[in-house]
């Protein structure tokens, strides 16, 4: 092995890649070995061709693993978070919209921005939804809903303006990605929380008392 | 063996590496065995999979080792050839050499 054995950090995007696709098992060891093989070359072949040997290594292992992730049935998984995300999403969409239309008969700048107003939260409740069922399925319903932003500005074409447009694109699935987020940091801070639950509780109920005193 | 147990090509390379490798094998010793000896490229993608394979399979098993600084901190999963596997592996190689065994063409013996 020999060589210069500090720790040099792979490419962190390519590792992007692997991480949505990689199941939770084996999201820490392939990763490791993926990080100790690069060292390796780092130290024989130096930073430059390490990294397009890692390039090479994330491009090649992508297929396959994505093979892997279908036979084990996670992408149904995925799908079925995704399908109920939205449906959640047109649901609630469709009710504002239809309660919007009753109070303002002819669309109108208003009408768009409240449009807007209602879309935030409504994909906010989707991604934090979609974060408890299946917290794998979040980007790819980011994805979806960008795609099915865009799919609907290809359709509406110069009918909205411009600002509505790029709006729709950009708040669904930032709301998404925030509600999912506000799940993930609940989560973490619950599991965290129940260690410690018993001497923060007792410590709370100390300081309760003292006040009382 | 029954249908649908055969191994494939890259499983045989796998459980042979993990034959040489021995206690302590995982992904990257795995990759880089088959990589030096087969002299082919080989994606630790393509490993994992195969190898994930493999165990559903009841031919190798895995158990989780040390995480070490050289790997930013991460754990390994090592890998070890059960019984089953091994005879898969046996049964699989002598089927090929069967097939092989007496085979003229015109380059040669086979």
């Amino acid at each position: 092995m020999g060589g210069d054995m500090s720790f040099q950090a792979p490419p962190r995007f390519a590792a992007l890649l692997l991480v949505l696709i990689l199941p939770e098992r084996e999201k820490e060891t392939l990763r490791g070995d993926l990080v100790e093989e690069y060292n390796l070359v780092v130290a024989s072949l130096g930073e430059r061709r390490a990294r397009r040997w890692y390039w090479k290594q994330m491009a090649r292992s992508v297929a396959p693993l994505l093979w892997a992730s279908f036979r084990r049935g996670d992408w149904l998984k995925t799908l079925g978070a995704v399908t109920a995300g939205y449906v959640i999403v047109v649901t609630l969409v469709a009710t504002g919209e239809y309660a919007l239309s009753e109070i303002f008969p002819a669309p109108t700048r208003l009408y768009a921005v409240i449009s807007l107003l209602i879309g935030f939260p409504v994909m906010f409740v989707a991604g934090y939804f979609v974060a408890r069922i299946r917290s794998r399925a979040v980007s790819s319903f980011a994805v979806f809903v960008t795609l099915m932003g865009l799919l609907s500005l290809a359709v509406t074409g110069d009918a909205a303006p411009l600002w509505y447009q790029i709006s729709l694109v950009l708040v669904g699935p930032t709301a998404a990605l925030l509600g999912a987020r506000l799940f993930i940091k609940n989560n973490q801070t619950r599991s965290n929380g129940s260690s410690g639950n018993f001497d923060q509780e007792n410590s709370g109920r100390q300081s309760n008392r003292e006040n009382m005193d | 063996m029954a249908k649908g147990e055969y191994l494939g090509e890259f499983e045989q390379l796998i459980l042979l590496a993990l034959l040489r490798l021995g206690e302590g094998a995982y992904g990257m010793t795995v990759r880089r065995e088959i990589e030096e000896r087969a002299e082919r490229p080989v994606s630790i993608g393509a490993v994992y999979a195969t190898l994930e394979r493999l165990e559903a399979k009841g031919y190798v098993s895995s158990y989780i080792g040390e995480a070490t600084a050289e790997r930013g901190g991460r754990a390994k999963r090592h890998f070890r050839l059960e019984s089953e596997g091994e005879q898969a592996l046996r049964s699989s190689l002598e089927t090929v050499r069967k097939m092989a065994r007496g085979l003229k063409t015109k380059w040669g013996a086979i």
